[in-house]
């Protein structure tokens, strides 16, 4: 009869036997966000994909649609371009939801980096220099963005994490003023401004990739918000500008 | 009423006796005894005879009473309604022969496996319906979930595919999920396993389109071995499995030995089976004929050799080369018994069965040990072993490229093998796209061989006298090996030089441990209460590779060693694990209250670790009216039951709330992002339910019904939600939008079960059971209000949103234009609305034979009175869900004889018949057609002499019909999805007539034969349906609930005849 209360007992312990591990089952054929970013160069590699493919659909012709054809520095009047030319576009136009999308492509990669990376890193035991320095990369790559966004659109939705959003299911955002994007966009490049370092591998954004584009944002808001901190704008602008043409490296 | 019929019964019998008297053999003494019920109260009107003498017998007295002449040794049987009969030994000594009968088992007191314990029936408080294993294998069948078509109320089974070991959906109660699974889940012996078929390579790897590839879960499952099915359906009696649970539970238990002398039996049959039908399609003379016209109409060149129709012979008839009448074979030897201390169950099955389409078979070999030890007094051990083989072939149905739609399109000149007796194909110039299907059958292989091993060993333990502790261990692993080939081959102008070999290997490893206590607090006449608590682990692993070869050097060596690499080889590895803490409650207040309580708290690795845990509580109450004072004495049982539960749905992939991360190339060479938002609150699809539910006997149970009523409501449904282009995109490059809780859908109906026991007299017995179904499933709520899920047949078909899901609306209509019939003059073209993209000069149509709208073309409606025919116009024109289903059931028993007749009925169910696209709409205008195409649109030249091009010279022949004209360029697009094309596929079917005849004992005896019953069986044997096509009974496509009863050439379920013999030693 001694048996059944060892069972017992048995069973007691068994109950609690069920730890938090055993409903851990991360994928293990596959590389995923959370088994990914183990050292620093999975970080860096995650970071070099802020380069290129995600600038694509902006670049390739929404920039120039909007840039050149638009200044009439550029004569192409066929199509859907056509209509950039001719200032007949519409919300319909493709290029322009491309460039919309496209831009908010660059700051959906520069998020999953901003907001995911970090913990996981962490966890993995790679440097907080190492993780600073990315998510300055990437923040440098959201501001740009943010940039772009203010200066085409005026006025729009500022997501900073939309995996948040869309678990609140709160999926419909307000339009932010355009003051708001340029100090959104200011944030992100001075953080880069201060975290990235002073040099990197060829093509890497730096610090003084940074405080250029500080210097380019300053200026368009002391240009574009005509507000009462104009003057103090316009002197931000020329500080980032001296500080960084001054540098034997980038001296024109 | 009851009364009067025993009374004159009794006197009609005494009256009888009376005179059989004289006629009574001298040795005959005179017999008395009393017959009673379990509580010793005499039973009045039972029928007593003498076994295999038809002139003696008697009914007993108001107090339960009989004499019988009867000589000693003789048997006597006592048959009495709602009891089992029961045959006693009359004996030498002259005392007294009294009878105890029981109650029927069937009824109230039968017990009924709910999960982590049995119930009496008369004390279940939620709904639980049951099927027997003898009434499953009235059915012929390859696997155990076909046999539950019509036999449960609220199951809607439909195969899906009539092929050997094709998949079935069984929707328990309506469908629950959009995108997740919506199988229930099987238990099998505590084993449990998610109901979703696994996926073969198919078709599509080697090019082409795929067809069906989903196969039979429960194909390792012997049908032969099982003794009991329960399905719970309503959430208080599911909630006890939790966040599995939502789809309906599936319990299927063994048979298992009983103590006493050990019962040797075989079951055998051998079965015939053969297409209940063909279509009509076009014999060679009808199809040269028809090209002759449509040379005509569209200015071709026709070919020579169909110049003169009448030179020709009826050609190939394509549907008889693909069809066979097919053999199947089932042989089952089973050994159980047992003594006090031990029970055993040892069984052995083959099973084989051809399909009635070349090319398709399967076959199990399995085998079961089941056995139950009383180790001590206080301890209890067992275990069940089981273990299967199955081989299937599997031939490519459903679709274009499927042999039944190829069988249909092949011209009928084309002969299934060439002068030399190689496969024949058709020849350049005048082909139609169609292969060899004979050829196809027989040479794409897909094999699928699977080993599964099944196991459980548990212990018993009685703690205290009303406590035990029961722990149970068991496993279920899986080997699978699938092969796919696409050989080489040159049917006519179709060449393929390029064989492909592809070869996928699975396993799988499961275990679950159980422990649980059940302890009786109470068991006192007014208060009894039982209580069950425990925890449970469960984890499943899984691994594969997939490898495939190109260029093997011979068709005939099929294996990977062979060939060169076309694809790199690719493997996979994941697992999946469940905790889980469960309790339940049962309390009974005067026999007359019940109460039931469970609670379940499952984790899932599934879900992200901040919803990781889910709750599944339940309550129910039933209140047995019947036992009431008042309602004493009327001899009926009447209970009302009352249920809410929860439950959840986690059958969807792994990882879903993570992200996995791809790579990218950039400047500095590999990059890597992720591929999609990850969303670590992911949860299970919850369904809540409401159920309520009456039992109903009366008459001692001569008349049972089950009736129930449910509202359920699935919501938090997992669906990749689509986000604002500034949150993420579905563009390739874009970070995918996450799967989210979002959404809701109802299923609402009601489902009943009348068993009656129409006669029951001494020689006859007629029993009837009739299961109606209803269920109505609408989406309340998607992740946008304007949300929609779309499913199409083919990327280059017309059907590219062939059902579309909305809110508001139930899961996967059909959605298209709705036809006016057929233009008939120009002037009928231009007053229409606009149907092709360019107008013409004048803005309407322009009538024009080759690049415009022409007579004989479909006039389309405009839906919003635009003037114009597009994407707008299209509406809701089917729905696939039924009304309701039916089965209805009658046992016949005269003597030794037993007749069944099983008929089981769908209503009010939409068919999309994609496969009279091919058949009736001249796509190709060299592929065969239907006859009916005879009828198609016809032209009548006003001027016989002017124009067949002058729109004012060409006026439509034959106003009325619903075939446009052909045309190679169809302009007017006459094949897209349309109303054209929805059929109603309601239909009754005769699905089983069995006759049975149980040889006389005394004749078998002498052969140490207990029992030797012989019986025929014919199934599937006519089915009453407007429906034109092959089988009314569709299915969904690979279980997919937004893709049902979408006919596109499925393979028609068989007719069976068979043969059977059932011996116990």
């Amino acid at each position: 009869m001694k048996l059944k209360y060892l069972f017992s007992i048995l069973f007691v312990l068994s109950m609690n036997a069920c730890s938090k591990e055993f409903l851990e089952i991360p994928p293990v054929d596959r590389l995923t966000a959370d088994n990914f970013y183990r050292n620093a160069s999975d970080v860096r590699a995650a970071t070099a994909a802020l380069y290129g493919v995600p600038w694509f659909d902006f670049n390739d012709k929404f920039f120039w649609l909007t840039g050149d054809c638009m200044s009439g520095n550029m004569y192409y009047t066929y199509d859907q371009e056509g209509q950039f030319f001719y200032f007949s576009f519409t919300p319909g136009n493709a290029h322009l939801s491309a460039g919309w999308k496209g831009i908010y492509r660059v700051v959906s990669y520069a998020n999953s980096i901003i907001n995911d990376m970090p913990r996981i890193a962490e966890n993995n035991g790679v440097s907080r220099g190492v993780i600073d320095g990315a998510i300055a990369e990437a923040r440098f790559m959201r501001g740009t963005a943010y940039y772009f966004i203010a200066e085409y659109w005026g006025e729009a939705p500022i997501v900073e994490n939309a995996g948040a959003l869309v678990a609140a299911n709160d999926l419909i955002l307000p339009k932010n003023t355009k003051a708001n994007l340029y100090e959104f966009a200011r944030r992100d490049l001075a953080f880069a401004a201060e975290t990235l370092p002073a040099s990197d591998g060829a093509g890497r954004v730096t610090q003084w990739s940074a405080k250029g584009m500080l210097a380019k944002l300053h200026l368009t808001m002391a240009q574009n918000l005509g507000d009462s901190k104009s003057a103090e704008n316009f002197a931000k602008a020329r500080d980032y500008a001296a500080k960084s043409s001054k540098r034997a490296a980038f001296r024109l | 009423m009851m009364q009067q019929f025993t009374f004159q019964t009794r006197w009609r019998l005494s009256a009888m006796l009376a005179l059989l008297c004289l006629t009574t053999v001298l040795s005959a003494q005179t017999v008395r005894g009393k017959v009673t019920d379990e509580s010793g109260a005499g039973l009045p009107g039972v029928t007593v005879r003498v076994v295999n003498v038809s002139d003696r017998g008697t009914t007993t007295d108001a107090l339960g009473a009989y004499t019988l002449p009867a000589a000693v040794g003789e048997r006597l049987q006592f048959v009495y309604t709602g009891y089992e009969s029961r045959i006693m030994t009359v004996p030498a000594d002259g005392s007294p022969v009294d009878a105890v009968l029981q109650p029927l088992s069937t009824v109230l007191s039968e017990t009924v496996v709910v999960g982590y314990g049995t119930q009496k029936r008369s004390d279940l408080t939620g709904s639980v319906a049951s099927v027997t294993g003898d009434q499953l294998r009235s059915s012929v069948t390859t696997n155990l979930d076909q046999a539950l078509q019509g036999r449960i109320a609220g199951v809607q089974v439909t195969q899906n595919s009539g092929q050997p070991g094709g998949a079935t959906s069984i929707r328990i109660r309506g469908a629950n999920s959009i995108t997740g699974s919506n199988e229930p889940l099987y238990v099998i012996d505590g084993i449990p396993f998610q109901g979703d078929g696994a996926a073969v390579q198919g078709f599509d790897w080697a090019g082409g389109a795929n067809g069906q590839n989903r196969v039979n879960p429960l194909a390792a499952i012997n049908p032969q071995d099982i003794v009991s099915v329960e399905v719970l359906k309503d959430a208080s009696a599911t909630a006890i499995y939790g966040a599995r649970a939502a789809n309906g539970v599936v319990l299927v238990t063994t048979r298992r030995g009983k103590k006493g002398e050990s019962k040797i039996s075989y079951n055998g049959y051998y079965g015939s089976q053969s297409t209940p039908q063909t279509l009509d399609m076009m014999n060679l003379q009808q199809f040269a004929d028809y090209q002759l016209q449509i040379s005509n109409d569209l200015g071709l060149q026709p070919n020579q050799r169909y110049l003169d129709p009448t030179l020709l012979g009826e050609g190939t008839d394509w549907q008889e080369e693909i069809y066979r009448t097919a053999g199947m074979a089932n042989h089952q030897l089973s050994i159980s018994g047992g003594t006090d201390k031990m029970q055993y169950a040892i069984s052995g099955g083959y099973f084989q069965q051809d399909g009635i389409i070349l090319g398709s078979s399967f076959d199990r070999y399995s085998t079961r040990i089941n056995l139950d030890i009383q180790a001590k007094e206080w301890f209890k051990v067992g275990g069940s072993f089981a273990y299967a083989n199955t081989g299937e072939k599997i031939t490519i149905s459903d679709g274009g490229d499927g042999i039944i739609s190829q069988a249909l399109m092949m011209q009928p000149d084309v002969p299934v093998r060439d002068l030399d007796g190689n496969y024949a194909g058709p020849e350049a110039n005048f082909s139609a796209a169609s292969y060899n299907p004979v050829a196809t059958a027989l040479l794409r292989n897909n094999t699928l061989d699977r080993q599964r091993l099944m196991g459980n060993i548990f212990g018993d333990l009685r703690l205290f006298r009303n406590l035990t502790f029961r722990s149970e261990i068991g496993f279920d692993d899986n080997h699978s090996l699938n092969k796919a080939f696409h050989p080489t081959y040159k049917w006519g102008v179709l060449v393929n030089t390029e064989s492909r070999l592809l070869q996928r290997e699975e396993s799988s490893f499961f275990w679950i441990w159980k422990n649980y206590l059940t302890w009786n607090v109470f068991d006192t006449d007014a208060h009894k209460l039982t209580a069950m608590a425990g925890q449970e682990a469960q984890k499943g692993s899984w691994h594969g590779s997939s490898v495939t070869k190109r260029k093997l050097p011979s068709n005939d060596i099929q294996e990977i060693s062979q060939g060169e690499t076309a694809v790199p080889p690719t493997g996979w590895r994941d697992a999946a694990s469940i905790a889980s803490y469960f309790t339940r409650l049962n309390y009974s207040l005067f026999d007359r209250y019940l109460f039931t309580f469970t609670l379940r708290a499952d984790g899932s690795s599934k879900f992200g670790p901040e919803n990781r845990w889910g709750y599944f509580p339940s309550g129910s109450l039933a209140w047995r009216i019947g036992e009431e004072r008042f309602m004493r004495g009327l001899n009926t049982n009447l209970k009302l039951r009352l249920g809410y539960g929860e439950t959840g749905n986690q059958a969807i992939p792994n990882y879903l709330y993570g992200s996995s991360i791809l790579t990218i190339n950039s400047p500095f060479g590999t990059a890597y992002r992720q591929e999609k938002i990850s969303n670590p609150q992911l949860k299970w699809e919850a369904t809540r339910q409401y159920n309520v539910g009456v039992d109903f006997s009366v008459l001692n149970g001569r008349i049972d019904l089950t009736l129930d009523w449910y509202n359920k409501r699935t919501s938090d449904m997992l669906l990749q939600i689509n986000v604002p282009s500034y949150l993420g995109g579905s563009d390739w490059l874009d970070i995918q939008s996450p799967y989210a809780n979002v959404g809701s859908l109802e299923n609402k109906g009601i489902d009943f079960s009348i068993t009656t026991h129409n006669v029951a007299s001494r020689n006859f017995q007629w029993n009837t059971n009739l299961t109606f179904t209803r269920n109505r499933n609408k989406v309340i709520e998607l992740d946008k209000p304007d949300a929609f899920f779309l499913r199409r047949l083919y990327w280059y078909s017309e059907f590219q949103s062939a059902t579309r899901t909305v809110v508001g609306e139930p899961l996967g209509q059909f959605y298209g234009y709705v036809t006016e019939g057929i233009f008939t003059d120009e002037a009928d073209i231009k007053n229409h609305a606009l149907q092709v993209p360019t107008p013409g000069a004048d803005g309407k149509n322009p009538v024009d034979k080759r690049t415009g709208v022409w007579i004989g073309d479909i006039k389309f409606k405009d839906l919003n009175g635009d003037g114009v025919i597009n994407t707008d116009d299209q509406t809701f024109i089917g729905n696939p869900n039924p009304d309701f289903t039916f089965g209805f059931n009658n046992d016949f028993s005269y003597k030794n004889f037993d007749l069944t007749v099983f008929i089981t009925g769908s209503q009010g169910a939409d068919i999309l018949n994609y496969s009279r696209v091919l058949t009736e709409g001249m796509t190709n205008v060299y592929s065969n057609q239907a006859a009916s195409v005879f009828n198609r649109a016809q032209y009548r030249l006003i001027d016989p002499n002017g124009s067949d091009t002058d729109p004012a010279n060409v006026v439509l022949a034959n106003p009325g019909t619903d075939i446009p004209r052909p045309t190679t360029t169809d302009n007017n697009r006459n094949n897209r999805m349309s109303d054209r094309f929805i059929e109603d596929g309601s239909y009754v079917r005769i699905q089983n007539v069995r006759l049975g005849y149980a040889l006389p004992r005394s004749l078998t005896t002498r052969f140490k034969i207990e029992k030797l019953r012989i019986y025929v069986n014919a199934q599937n044997v006519y089915t009453f349906t407007n429906y034109s096509g092959l089988d009314p009974e569709i299915g969904a496509f690979n279980q997919d609930p937004l893709l049902q009863n979408v006919d596109m050439g499925r393979y028609p379920s068989p007719r069976v005849w068979t043969f059977g013999i059932d011996v116990d030693f």
